[in-house]
């Protein structure tokens, strides 16, 4: 008996073993703090979830909801390098609803992509990067973007939040 | 006895087999017509190589080489979002770009902190290259610093699509 309990215990090992060696990675990062090379994993879809959860708050505007997936202490950097905290973002975004309520303007976007990849599964946090198209409109005309935001997500929240833009050029009203 | 643990050696082979052979884990979602139903999966290193091979070849203006892991159909659009006419015309602007600094006494530096690969469908070609560069744009003893994150859609070795998005940094300076 002893002997099938040793089989039972060595096919556990085995399986998860095998499970974890069926999970690739790929690349390089020169983030590591430890000294190792590590190489990217996918992530999971629970951090997927929580960019998402990020974009259906601030589209609805409501900034208690988005208040719960920052974490305290989150570092938001925009795409022209201003860095905000929490507090400071908040009020920023409650700044901008409220110019554009002024000039009768709108501030549409959409995203078309969210994946997050990992450099240690076994360790907490994943970069969740999503892929939006921005659009800015009032009287005088339209300005549209793409952007991608990386998320860094630790335990359900956004820690670092990286925005990168690339412009459009409207080919109608400008050359 | 006996043909318990045979039952339980062919379980535990079979259970090993089916571990290995599982299909890849997929994560996230894509709004790109025709593939909305695709999750991400994680690309191949072959894919993160060839930036690698190119960023190597660029770093040493080598563009001869730089040439190669290009598609002669290439779309290349900067992060202010000029495309360019072709491939050509983006490295003649590289060597132009090179040739100003030359005279000028500036220089452009840069590096990469992380490449990554992911892939909508494994099972064809086409895969997203992310690279996460650090630049630093010096004139005059002033240096410019800021990030810019490039990703590349590699199909069969060579980059087909090129999107540059940037993000600034602000120097913080001495009062």
């Amino acid at each position: 008996m002893k002997k099938v309990n040793f089989s039972i215990f060595t096919s556990i090992i085995l399986i998860l073993f095998s499970c974890e060696m069926n999970q690739p990675s790929v690349g390089v990062s020169n983030w590591s703090d430890d000294g190792k090379v590590y190489k990217w994993h996918l992530g999971s879809e629970s951090a997927v979830d929580v960019a998402a959860n990020v974009d259906n708050a601030m589209k609805d505007k409501d900034y208690t909801l988005l208040r719960n997936f920052l974490s305290d202490t989150v570092r938001i950097t925009s795409s022209n390098g201003t860095i905000y905290d929490v507090d400071s973002f908040i009020n920023r975004r409650i700044e901008i609803d409220s110019i554009l309520e002024s000039r009768n303007a709108t501030l549409n976007w959409e995203y078309s992509n969210i994946f997050t990849v990992d450099l240690d599964p076994t360790r907490g946090g994943e970069h969740v990067h999503v892929n939006y198209s921005g659009k800015y409109e009032d009287e005088n005309g339209a300005d549209t973007w793409n952007a991608i935001n990386r998320y860094y997500v630790i335990d359900g929240k956004v820690v670092w939040w990286d925005t990168y833009a690339q412009e459009i050029i409207d080919t109608e009203t400008e050359q | 006895m006996k043909h318990f643990k045979k039952i339980l050696s062919i379980f535990t082979v079979a259970l090993f087999i089916y571990s290995c052979n599982t299909p890849e884990r997929s994560v996230g979602m894509t709004a790109w017509e025709g593939v909305e139903d695709m999750k991400w999966h994680i690309g191949t290193q072959s894919a993160v190589d060839v930036a690698k091979a190119m960023d190597a070849a660029w770093q040493e203006r080598n563009y001869d080489e730089m040439r190669t892991y290009i598609s002669d159909t290439a779309t290349l659009t900067a992060s202010n979002g000029y495309t360019f006419e072709s491939v050509d015309a983006f490295i003649e602007s590289r060597k132009s770009n090179d040739s100003v600094r030359d005279s000028n006494g500036s220089t452009f530096e840069w590096s990469f902190t992380n490449l990554f690969s992911v892939d909508l469908d494994p099972a064809t070609g086409g895969e997203h290259v992310h690279a996460d560069y650090f630049g630093t744009y010096t004139e005059d003893g002033k240096a410019d610093n800021f990030r810019v994150m490039n990703r590349y859609y590699i199909v069969d070795g060579k980059i087909v699509m090129w999107n540059s998005y940037y993000q600034d940094i602000i120097e913080e300076t001495s009062e």
